[in-house]
């Protein structure tokens, strides 16, 4: 059993000392604002605003469909990312390399354009996949209604199962198949030693994994305002946006973070509770190779669930805005005379902001990493590595942001940054602060999994022949970490370059981002141009997804 | 000379006065002046002034991004002044000056949105600076009191958007389009300019027409985003209420685009342009006001189909668009639209 390994050092305190600056600067402060803004009307303090949340009835409701939404697109994402990780990483799949380096592809672009392709696909009306199956069964409406609850669960699943995938891959590349093996050699089947050994391995990043999606489901708006608002059906984000409505109640919008964070919380405590102090050492001090299982007869077969994972997640929605990136008209058929494959790119390259935009997006992306992966290492380590007595609040306070929609999450930092003594507003110091904050959830979860996977003896080891922490940290951790660092490195990069719902509210037109630009396009109407600029946005990601899936194939090589 | 002005009032009344110049005049028939031939005039020292402050800031709702962009490159070159612009819906503009207020420190200078009801409170608190417009003798009778603080930027008329291939007799009327159904709309709890259209198709209707139109109603959004893709695809037959400055950009794209306004009359929305008392660069603030409402800019305006606040200049007939006429445009009081909202919305929301 591995025992968690005192850090009672000063190297200990001083990492506990700097992370607690640095959240309570860019995480707890801006919250405070908004909490004191939430119990704050015209200079009294009062409960008013939780009163009226609890008294609306829309509101009580919107809360009941986002824990509908939220429960279905984590069991259906689960379902989805567990048994697509195992055949990727630990059979012969055909084309396995391929699926996996794709997965990351779709979050591509803000989850508005994915649901804009959805609905031209699957429109009641008019639909690409509807209209001629409406026509071969004489039907009055397509039989696909993209506008409801299913439809909604649909489009955020396909968008969010990576978040199991990525993980789950991950951590089945680091599991000693040793313990598998020595299972299959006295007769257990394939299927119970996936559940009785395989499962448990990897519990905690399917927990990480269910949580993110959760949550990330939980407080969604773009599929949601799209899909949901045609029919009424409305969640928190969507009620937080009539609440932001004039006349604008931002107070009362503050209050829907609060219920959030408290299941959040509660969330992580479950997570806690299950996980225990159980080990889930796989990566332990003996040196390993890796095992694929082969499918026989079933190879071809399997190949149907990845593809049809690829084509809806990927394909279908994308493809239909490749398509129209190349029409003139989307009010006229589609024909040959309706086609050109050279001027909506021509409008792309001309648009007056798209160098600066993808310049800015770049490079916020790149320094928020940059600044997110140690600093998330550190937290992973405090908690995973630390004996502080205060460790227990290190999850909730690195996840704090996931329970805010990122309008309320702007308005936080606005409040907090825009005045004195910080002056920030409209800048792009306050954009880095806002992606910074925005990705520490995601990347501080699956580090904090992939520190739970490896063995403490490695590094006790290291340190027993005088290494310091430090340098056993680089020279052993950190090492056996990168199978984890490069995929959630590459994730965040492309999240956050594409980021629209904080960067819509705190950005300027001096710094423009990708998304915003693209938003821009989309409510002018000029839907084949916004379908192209999307297209290259698509690419771009294409070729960080190809890097970092190459990157991995080193790292994993080196150390196994 | 007032410093405070009921806005709603002055906005409606200046509408008023208009529409009876376009009228007086003919305005139908006369081509827009060309730009050329604009003789605006700025006052001198204050142009020093805001060249010595060297840039302005302003948050808009009430321009597209085409005529945003507009504003801010037309300022910079007549002036050689930075004009750096944020573009959003009225609800985000005011919330993030909200939260900047909240916080200590403005970035905006100007602020323009939909409707002059949604910078009332603000008004009333003293916040938006008097403004002095060196063309008031250009503009409408009426329209415009010398030191009054919401400038009226543009006049939005709202008609409905359709696919001229898939519907080639579209709807004249307000019954017609209700009886026709379809009809995709932004959300009226999400949108202001909304409720103001609701507002004015009621007092143009009568009674039992908002909840008609609900019934009529098959996709509500939460903007406007996606309408003008959905009626090109056919998802839905109309969307409504749309500004031609939409169908100005679909048709230059190709799009079988047409807009209609209806016999029964059309809601004129006015938009609401001011200039905060405590802005950080009050002088080119007040400069970027006045360069708004020039003959100049507001010939620009009419280019991408918005009717001017200038007298003379032409309601602008779009292609695509059906005849509008001055006397077929309904003045909306938006500061009475917005205290009918609540009523409105459940009206609208009992007949689907």
């Amino acid at each position: 059993m591995a025992a968690r390994r005192s850090v009672q050092g000063r190297f200990g305190i001083a990492v506990a000392l700097l992370w607690a600056a640095v959240v309570g600067l860019v995480v707890v402060y801006p919250l405070v604002m908004l909490f004191r803004r939430s119990v704050e009307i015209d200079g009294t303090w009062t409960l008013a605003n939780y009163r009226e949340f609890m008294r609306t009835p829309g509101l009580r409701r919107a809360a009941l469909h986002s824990l509908v939404i939220a429960s279905s697109t984590t069991a259906a994402a689960v379902l989805v990312g567990v048994p697509y990780a195992w055949l990727v990483v630990r059979t012969d799949l055909p084309g396995r390399h391929l699926f996996r380096a794709t997965a990351l592809l779709t979050f591509a672009a803000p989850g508005f354009i994915a649901t804009l392709g959805w609905i031209l696909l699957l429109g009641p009306r008019s639909g690409y996949l509807n209209t001629p199956l409406q026509n071969w069964f004489d039907l009055e409406r397509g039989p696909f209604d993209i506008f409801s609850v299913y439809g909604i669960v649909f489009v955020i699943t396909l968008f969010l199962y990576p978040f199991v995938f990525l993980p789950m891959s991950a951590a089945l590349e680091n599991i000693d198949p040793s313990l598998e093996e020595a299972a299959a050699s006295i007769g257990v089947s394939r299927w119970r030693i996936f559940r009785d050994i395989t499962l448990p391995l990897t519990a905690p990043v399917i927990l990480a994994g269910a949580t993110l999606v959760f949550v990330s489901s939980f407080i969604v708006y773009g599929p949601v305002a799209l899909l949901g608002r045609p029919n009424g059906y409305e969640t928190l984000p969507t009620a937080v946006e009539r609440l932001l409505s004039f006349p604008p109640n931002i107070g009362l919008a503050a209050v829907v973070g609060v219920p959030t964070m408290a299941l959040l919380a509660l969330l992580l405590w479950i997570q806690r509770r299950v996980l225990g102090k159980r080990s889930f050492t796989v990566v332990g001090g003996r040196s390993r190779s890796r095992s694929v299982k082969s499918l026989g007869r079933w190879r071809w077969p399997s190949l149907m669930f990845p593809l049809a994972v690829l084509l809806l997640s990927l394909v279908l929605p994308f493809g239909v805005l490749l398509v129209t990136s190349f029409r003139k008209a989307i009010g006229r058929p589609l024909s040959w005379s309706n086609l050109t494959f050279t001027e909506n790119y021509r409008k792309v390259f001309d648009h007056p902001q798209f160098v600066e935009s993808f310049r800015n997006s770049a490079l916020l992306a790149m320094a928020s990493v940059a600044i997110a992966v140690p600093f998330c290492t550190a937290a992973a380590w405090l908690v995973e590595r630390g004996s502080l007595r205060v460790r227990g609040v290190i999850p909730v306070t690195m996840s704090a942001a996931l329970a805010f929609p990122g309008a309320i999450l702007a308005v936080a930092l606005i409040l907090a940054f825009a005045g004195e003594p910080f002056s920030l507003g409209g800048s792009f110091a306050i954009l880095l602060i806002a992606y910074v904050v925005r990705c520490l959830p995601l990347m501080f979860s699956y580090l904090q999994a992939g520190y739970r996977q490896i063995g403490v003896e490695l590094e006790e080891a290291s340190r027993s022949v005088g290494a310091s922490q430090m340098s056993t940290a680089v020279r052993v951790t950190f090492p056996l970490l990168a199978t984890v660092i490069l995929p959630i490195a590459g994730l965040t990069f492309i999240l956050n370059f594409r980021d629209l719902d904080t960067s819509i509210f705190l950005n300027a037109h001096s710094t423009p981002v990708v998304a915003v630009t693209l938003f821009d396009l989309s409510e002018d109407g000029v839907v084949q141009v916004m379908g192209g600029f999307a297209m290259v946005v698509l690419a771009c990601n294409l070729v960080i997804a190809a890097l970092i899936a190459l990157a991995l194939r080193i790292s994993t090589r080196r150390f196994s | 000379m007032s410093h405070r002005t009921s806005s709603a009032m002055v906005v409606a009344v200046a509408i008023a006065g208009v529409l009876a110049t376009y009228t007086a005049v003919g305005a139908t028939s006369t081509p827009p002046p060309d730009p050329t031939e604009c003789a605006d005039e700025f006052d001198q020292t204050l142009v020093d002034a805001a060249t010595a402050e060297g840039s302005v800031v302003f948050y808009t709702a009430a321009h597209t991004d085409e005529q945003a962009a507009l504003l801010a490159e037309g300022f910079s070159e007549r002036f050689g002044i930075d004009a750096e612009y944020t573009r959003n819906s009225s609800s985000d503009v005011i919330n993030l000056i909200d939260a900047e207020l909240t916080s200590g420190e403005l970035n905006a200078d100007v602020v323009g949105v939909g409707s002059a009801a949604a910078l009332a409170a603000w008004d009333d608190e003293g916040m938006l600076a008097p403004v002095d417009l060196p063309n008031s003798n250009s503009l409408a009778p009426g329209i415009w009191e010398q030191g009054g603080t919401i400038v009226p930027g543009h006049l939005a008329a709202y008609g409905v958007l359709y696919n001229t291939d898939n519907t080639p007799e579209p709807p004249t009327s307000w019954a017609e389009l209700v009886a026709a159904g379809n009809i995709g709309m932004p959300d009226p709890e999400v949108s202001s300019g909304v409720v103001a259209f609701l507002y004015a198709v009621d007092t143009i209707m009568g009674e039992g027409f908002v909840e008609d139109l609900g019934g009529a109603v098959t996709m509500l959004t939460d903007a406007g985003t996606a309408l003008p893709q959905l009626v090109m695809t056919g998802e839905i037959d109309f969307s409504t209420p749309t500004v031609p400055q939409f169908l100005a950009g679909l048709v230059a794209q190709g799009e079988p685009a047409g807009m209609v306004f209806m016999e029964e009359g059309t809601p004129v929305v006015p938009t609401a342009l001011a200039a905060f008392a405590e802005a950080e660069h009050p002088n080119a603030a007040q400069l970027l006001l006045q360069y708004a409402v020039s003959c100049d800019f507001q010939t620009q305006m009419t280019a991408t189909g918005s009717i001017s606040v200038i007298a003379g200049l032409a309601i602008p007939q779009l292609e695509g668009a059906s005849e509008l006429l001055a006397e077929d445009l309904v003045p909306i009081d938006d500061s009475a639209a917005a205290a009918m909202r609540d009523e409105l919305i459940e009206r609208f929301q009992s007949g689907r």
